[in-house]
């Protein structure tokens, strides 16, 4: 079974004339945990977005977990999102005004598709130690370093146990060393949930942590 | 949890995380929202004071000159402004149907009018000593209730009178009052004079007067020179009870002077009978309070209600400001409500999070309102109402 | 007062009583003097109101001052009725009512005497105004404050009029007929007369008699400056009659010229010990007095003639 299925897709984006992203066909099976490796502006981040129902297609279909996003209304796609879904988004993405642990926790304030309980306060702190962030769980997010909220942002992808977590060049504010270490618990956390990763980098550190690579050439270079 | 997530609670910690800015617009808010109803408030208690003492002052006699002036000496004891009637005016208006009080407000006392009356006065308006006494004899005083609080004066205290008119040194003297009682807060200009028998009032003026000052080294009992009289040059006179035996007035009792003298009839028919007599009679007349203040309160009214418009352009701009601050606050946040879209907020939640704040400043700045409108009213109720 | 009828006075609990008026519900009516309460008890006999005077009624009027209570009192009162004619002195320092003050000699033709400052008794030192207070030896000038007393009373509430006028007119019966008594014992012509104490004044206009007011006490015996003003007067015309408001000391009378006739009238301020007031009563025994002097003129005749066995 397939946790990501593409069919002919095909995305214009207005006001960029002549960009156009197609693949016609992409399955990602269950529990994959994958790099997705590229240049910038290969389309990654795109690639991500439309998985994760934020961008619409303009033609062509893409199914999550065998449910397809396009069939989805605006509060149904993101209800999918936060229930299914975790997104680690590229640079800084932490509310600065909540604590550490409140930023972790954000998704469980988003809508009624998550029940916050003991069991997530729990989670939030395992993944925040497993992340070497044990120290600043009452610290204010305004007054983190990038490097220390990406590492924030990645526990709040997590912390709802999705079935599939997307991550847009989440080690891009990390040194080698810490990257390695981040990308090593990332996997072993998705590998003990059984998620299906699919981290969008350019960086050979990623590329090399993760059990499995696939160019976004070939992603694209897959279509008929 | 809603169906749209914590709305509130993000809203909530988002202010909290800003108070200086919440506080600053909730403020701004306040102001737009509580000034007018301050004014308004404001108004209308001076509005129903003024017109509540000028009830209570149902005519007022003295001599032709400004009416204003002479409703307002009379009800509100402003010194000065009118010229004076004889005492023989007082008996020949008196009747059974109207309680004619004498009235002569020429001096002051520590900054006080000192209120030259008689007992009528004190009937009339009902004016009870919460403590002590009301005056018995020349240079008694009875204080009113916050003149006493102001001063803190206490029954046995003594105060001397204020010389102002320096240049009149012709009769002029300056008169130890001793506070025999202070009355019960009455929320009108009761409150804030000294109340003298008339008689004591003349001795202020020099017209009633024994036949000398205390010696140097003299004091009245339980004073001393320095609280009693100053460094004032000019020694009061003696009032103490050896010495007024010796008081005589300077001239008949009929010439003496009064300021005005406030009528309070019994009944309408009484009034309109006054007011035919005084009517026929020359050299005096007669003024309705509520009349005088009708009048003025239409003027009240027209500056009112300019003051009203000016208010509302401040707060329709205060508002748009404070509108424009939350847009701008909104703005420069976009970042923030793109995430929480992504991460798959409810298409709800933002807009319920953005009406929350926008409501919780609203209702913080209406409960400011509220609060400042709400102590400006007691204080102003504490003050005005009788 | 003099000091032998303060003695007198004081021995005895004479009505009406002298006690602070008690403010009450009912009507009341408080009397400065001792003569205006005369008249209102006698018009107002009967009516519903309480009257009270004032003063203790062998007060000096030139001295007496109320106290505080007394005053706090009487500004309840609903009509204050006073002699005036500046007889109250406390009435000039004191805070009374402005219009339920009376004064009931204010339709009196004012008689202006000599300002003059003395002292008598132990009361102190006290000066006499512009003004002769002692109206009510006068019966007309009495009668009008009797008109003016009653026109007061018959403004109060509860008022019997019937009452009122009936008193009223017995009482001008009266003293038409005590002014007619005196007029018939003054004597005639009139000897020089001269008074102890300025007390006489409108008892003399009345009578048509000029009395000299020399200020003596009659406890002690005058100063060599009085003394020689005695002389003068003493010596202006035949059997000079000195009066007295009180018996004068033997020693007093053998100072004195021994040509002067001594005669002692009641100033009519205050009751006789151990009587009441009575008005027309005591100045019966002035009508006496003055008599003995027509009766006496005669040279073989006593010098030293009172009223009341006041000779000696």
């Amino acid at each position: 079974m397939t946790a990501v299925s593409i069919r002919d897709l095909t995305l214009r984006r207005p006001g960029r004339a002549g960009f156009a992203l197609q693949i016609s066909r992409w399955d990602v099976p269950r529990g994959a945990r994958v790099a997705i490796r590229g240049p910038s502006g290969c389309g990654k981040s795109t690639l991500l977005s439309l998985i994760s129902g934020e961008l619409e297609a303009s033609a062509g279909s893409i199914s999550v977990l065998g449910s397809p996003i396009g069939a989805m209304d605006s509060a149904a796609r993101s209800a999918f999102r936060l229930r299914h879904v975790g997104l680690v988004p590229q640079g800084d993405t932490l509310l600065p005004w909540l604590r550490v642990r409140d930023n972790v926790l954000l998704p469980y304030r988003l809508g009624p598709a998550l029940q916050r309980d003991p069991a997530a306060l729990a989670r939030a702190d395992q993944l925040l130690s497993a992340l070497g962030m044990d120290h600043l769980h009452d610290a204010r997010a305004a007054r983190l370093s990038a490097g220390e909220s990406q590492r924030v942002a990645i526990a709040r992808a997590l912390v709802t146990q999705p079935s599939v977590l997307l991550a847009d060049e989440p080690t891009s504010a990390l040194d080698t060393g810490s990257a390695e270490r981040v990308l090593h618990a990332i996997d072993a956390l998705c590998a003990a949930q059984g998620t299906t990763a699919l981290i969008a980098t350019h960086d050979p550190v990623v590329v090399a942590a993760m059990p499995a690579t696939v160019d976004m050439a070939g992603i694209i270079g897959g279509s008929p | 949890m809603s169906l749209s997530g914590d709305a509130g609670w993000l809203a909530l910690r988002a202010l909290v995380a800003a108070p200086g800015r919440s506080l600053a617009l909730s403020a701004a808010l306040g102001i737009a929202f509580g000034m007018p109803a301050l004014t308004l408030s404001a108004a209308a208690r001076a509005q129903q004071a003024l017109q509540h003492r000028a009830r209570e002052t149902p005519v007022v006699i003295g001599a032709p000159g400004d009416t204003f002036d002479l409703a307002f000496a009379a009800m509100h004891f402003r010194p000065g402004g009118t010229r004076p009637l004889p005492w023989a005016t007082l008996e020949q208006l008196a009747a059974p149907g109207v309680l004619l009080a004498p009235m002569h407000v020429v001096h002051t006392a520590d900054g006080a009018p000192v209120v030259g009356t008689a007992p009528e006065y004190f009937e009339a308006r009902s004016l009870v000593a919460e403590r002590g006494r009301l005056p018995a004899v020349v240079g008694e005083a009875v204080a009113g209730a916050s003149a006493a609080r102001v001063r803190g004066l206490q029954v046995g205290h003594t105060l001397r009178s204020d010389l102002e008119a320096l240049h009149d040194l012709s009769g002029e003297a300056p008169l130890t009052l001793t506070i025999t009682g202070i009355l019960e807060h009455t929320g009108t200009s009761d409150d804030n004079a000294l109340f003298t028998d008339v008689r004591t009032a003349w001795a202020l003026d020099g017209r009633l007067h024994g036949h000398g000052s205390l010696r140097a080294d003299e004091t009245l009992p339980g004073t001393t020179r320095a609280h009693a009289y100053g460094s004032g040059a000019v020694l009061p006179a003696d009032t103490r009870p050896d010495a007024l035996g010796a008081f005589h007035l300077h001239g008949g009792l009929a010439e003496q002077p009064l300021t005005a003298i406030v009528a309070f009839p019994k009944a309408p028919r009484d009034r309109d009978l006054l007011l035919d007599r005084i009517a026929s009679a020359d050299g005096i007349r007669a003024v309705r309070p509520d009349r005088v203040v009708s009048e003025l309160l239409a003027i009240g009214h027209r500056v009112r209600d300019g003051l009203l418009v000016f208010l509302g352009l401040v707060g329709t701009a205060t508002l748009a400001l404070v509108a424009l601050c939350l847009d701008l606050s909104r703005r420069l946040r976009a970042e923030e409500t793109a995430l929480l879209r992504r991460l798959g907020a409810h298409p709800m939640l933002v807009p319920r999070m953005h009406a929350i704040e926008s409501a919780t400043l609203i209702g913080l700045g209406l409960a400011f309102a509220a609060l400042m409108t709400a102590a400006a009213d007691t204080a102003l109720a504490q003050a005005m109402t009788p | 007062m003099t000091p032998l009828l303060a003695i007198l006075t004081g021995c005895v609990s004479s009505p009406p009583s002298s006690a602070v008026p008690e403010p009450t519900a009912s009507v009341s009516v408080v009397a400065g003097s001792v003569t205006v309460h005369h008249l209102a008890e006698r018009i107002g006999a009967g009516q519903p109101w309480e009257l009270s005077l004032l003063p203790p009624v062998d007060a000096d009027p030139g001295t007496w001052r109320p106290d505080a209570a007394a005053v706090s009192a009487t500004q309840a009162a609903d009509l204050i009725l006073l002699n005036g004619a500046g007889y109250e002195r406390w009435v000039t320092t004191t805070a009374l009512p402005a219009t339920r003050v009376v004064r009931t000699a204010d339709g009196v033709p004012p008689l202006q005497t000599g300002r003059r400052t003395h002292s008598h008794g132990s009361d102190g030192a006290h000066s006499h105004g512009d003004v002769d207070p002692h109206t009510w030896m006068d019966p007309r000038a009495y009668e009008t404050q009797a008109v003016a007393v009653h026109a007061a009373l018959s403004r109060l509430p509860g008022a019997d009029s019937t009452a009122l006028d009936a008193a009223l007119h017995a009482l001008r019966d009266q003293l038409g007929q005590l002014d007619a008594d005196l007029q018939a014992a003054a004597p005639v012509p009139a000897p020089p007369m001269a008074s102890n104490h300025p007390s006489f004044g409108h008892l003399g206009r009345r009578l048509g008699l000029s009395i000299v007011s020399l200020d003596i006490d009659p406890a002690v015996p005058p100063d060599a400056g009085t003394m020689a003003d005695i002389h003068d007067w003493a010596a202006s015309g035949e059997m000079p009659v000195m009066l007295w408001e009180a018996q004068p000391s033997a020693a007093v009378m053998d100072a004195l010229p021994a040509t002067v006739v001594h005669l002692t009238l009641d100033p009519l301020e205050h009751p006789r010990p151990g009587r009441g007031y009575a008005h027309a009563e005591q100045a019966q025994t002035n009508v006496a007095a003055l008599r003995s002097i027509s009766r006496r003129r005669a040279p073989a005749e006593s010098h030293r003639m009172g009223a009341g066995g006041g000779g000696r």
